[in-house]
């Protein structure tokens, strides 16, 4: 039997948490590339 | 050609025929021959879906792209990890669940053996002749830059990836195109340093990049909202999304790649590995061809890239026009690459601002010759001029050592190949499941089906290779014919989107929408000035609002779900 504890079910499960992670990286690869362009200006 | 770089590319051959005879050994079923046991991990899968969609244009013609109108077209690829994320989430455990051997397979277990057999016909159509391109276009690049013979390239590309295709199946094919992949990274990484090491010695990497700038060569980013410009941020991401996820979602070059993962898990990691990889890949072809750029501003690059082009036109009564052409080409030479050198130095100083006009004056009239002896190739060949595909081969042959130019061949061939064979396990599994088995002989041992798909694997390999044979005469055929092809990717997403999305669509609904897809995007094509990214937006828009409408006008047509 499993311990029972009174925390809530995650919002996202693992996979949701991975996606989220790739979202966020691409993201940052646009903000990356926008400071690129800014600095090769 | 120099020894070495035959011995590199021999190499590079006996390596592909070894991995594909000691992986593609005992196929015993179709389910072996076209899907690898679906028993590939996820790092092959992964590699093999990037080599897929790198073709050997993508590595040619994109570093010519970044050296004429810079980096922008990176915003191409700014869907494709949100589409990636989105497929993971819906369309691919649908697929992998089903356990079919064809993206279109699935539409007749939800609507009905017409509309499967619609988008699987629409898919041939549309890729039929794509093989011949894939072949025929660096074959004649490299022909022309190398002086080898464009036949026998041809052959090598076409016949070769057909064969072990055909005899080795899925397992073979992918890990060949694992390794493809691996050679097409190093290939790219070995020509970003030698374009840096070959700038001057007092130009420095930053310096470079900043040359690049001033030139326009860096923007990666634009915001412009403007539907009829091609690459902006807004094009990338939501026609993007769009484009993406028709390819990797209804292309049966790709979905049959992520069909053969040991567990829903190892397809959706190989996916996510296309995500995270695909624009950092890209940002590094398109900074080698920006720093190509910088590079030719201190090595003096030929008035044009097409060697051939450029001998006929010496060859033509138009030759003293070309020779007064090119006294002015090497004087305004000089000075652009006085001008750069001096806004190298001066970068961070007083100075820059005045060095970074008067480059940019001697970068404008430097541009305005070379697009006079454009003008006079075009008189003369009497024909639309562009030697963007040229310009990186070029700086192969001139500027690299003997047995790096054989690995650079290698990485092209490997390039091409690698769409070839993911085409063709594709268009074979298309015919055979599909067609054959559906309507054919429906009730054949597996042994037949086997010897069924390898002779079509020969079939469409031999038929794109002759294609590519004569494309010198068919292709303006062949390219209308792949130009309306392109053009069903979104109306056949626009199904799947039905088919996973709703519950009411019924398969008239569904096969209606598709043709009114199509024919959205014809519209769109011959009379607006929207760019191709929205294309893809336009036919799912268009195929789900008349399929899903026309279902719920019409409930009591037949329902199969």
């Amino acid at each position: 039997m499993g311990e029972q504890t009174d925390s809530p079910p995650p919002i996202l499960g693992n996979w949701g948490r991975f996606y989220l992670v790739v979202v966020v990286n691409t993201i940052l690869v646009y903000g990356l590339l926008l400071l690129f362009s800014a600095f090769a200006r | 050609m120099h020894v070495l770089d035959i011995a590199v590319i021999g190499i590079y051959f006996a390596l592909i025929a070894y991995i594909g005879y000691r992986t593609g050994r005992g196929n015993q079923g179709i389910e072996d021959f076209f899907l690898a046991k679906r028993a590939m991990p996820w790092y092959v899968i992964g590699l093999s879906v990037m080599a897929t969609q790198a073709s050997a244009i993508t590595l040619i013609g994109t570093t010519g792209q970044a050296y004429v109108d810079g980096m922008r077209f990176i915003q191409l690829y700014f869907g494709l990890p949100l589409a990636m994320v989105i497929l993971c989430a819906t369309l691919v455990p649908f697929f992998y669940r089903a356990r079919i051997f064809t993206a279109y397979e699935f539409l007749e277990k939800r609507f009905d053996g017409k509309t499967r057999s619609l988008t699987s016909f629409l898919f041939l159509l549309g890729r039929g002749l794509s093989d011949a391109v894939v072949i025929y276009a660096p074959s004649v690049i490299l022909a022309i830059v190398f002086g080898l013979d464009e036949k026998i390239l041809i052959v090598l590309i076409g016949a070769g990836a057909t064969v072990y295709t055909a005899l080795g199946g899925m397992r073979a094919v992918m890990w060949v195109e694992a390794w493809q992949m691996m050679i097409i990274f190093l290939g790219i990484l070995f020509c970003l340093g030698a374009v840096v090491v070959g700038l001057p010695g007092d130009v420095s990497l930053v310096a470079a990049v900043k040359i690049a700038g001033a030139a326009g060569r860096t923007e990666t980013v634009d915001f412009t909202f403007d539907p009829s410009v091609t690459y902006t941020f807004w094009s990338g991401v939501v026609g993007g999304i769009f484009l993406m996820l028709s390819y990797f979602g209804c292309d049966q070059s790709q979905v049959q790649r992520y069909l053969t993962g040991r567990s829903l898990a190892e397809s959706r990691l190989s996916l996510l590995f296309n995500a995270m990889l695909k624009i950092p890949m890209q940002f590094v072809i398109l900074l080698t061809g920006a720093l190509l750029f910088v590079f030719y501003q201190f090595e003096k690059p030929p008035p044009i890239f097409n060697p051939v082009a450029l001998e006929r036109l010496r060859e033509s009564d138009r030759r003293q026009e070309l020779a007064s052409l090119e006294r002015e080409y090497d004087e305004i030479f000089e000075v652009r690459k006085d001008r750069a050198s001096g806004l190298a130095l001066a970068l961070s100083t007083e100075e820059e601002s005045e060095a970074r006009r008067l480059f940019l004056e001697a970068e404008e009239r430097f541009s305005d010759v070379r697009g006079r002896v454009v003008a006079l190739v075009e008189e003369n060949e009497g024909a639309s001029f562009n030697d963007t595909n040229y310009i990186f081969p070029t700086f192969v042959l001139t500027e690299l050592p003997p047995g790096v130019v054989g690995l650079i061949l290698v990485a092209i061939f490997a390039a091409a190949m690698s769409t070839v064979e993911s085409e063709l396990t594709a268009l074979s599994s298309a015919t055979v499941i599909d067609f054959y088995r559906r309507y054919l002989r429906t009730d054949a041992s597996d042994s037949h089906y086997l010897g069924v798909s390898r002779a079509a694997t020969f079939a469409w390999g031999a038929f794109a290779t002759l294609c590519a044979l004569y494309m010198g005469r068919l292709g303006s055929a062949i390219e209308a014919v792949n130009r309306i092809g392109s053009n069903f990717y979104g109306p056949i997403l626009g199904v799947f989107v039905l088919a996973v999305g709703t519950k009411k669509t019924n398969g008239h609904g569904a096969f209606v929408g598709i043709l009114a897809g199509v024919a959205a995007v014809q519209l769109a094509a011959l009379f607006s000035d929207v760019s191709f990214l929205y294309y893809n937006l336009i036919g799912t828009a268009a195929a789900v609002a008349v399929g899903y409408g026309l279902s719920l006008a019409f409930p009591t047509l037949e329902r199969t779900v």
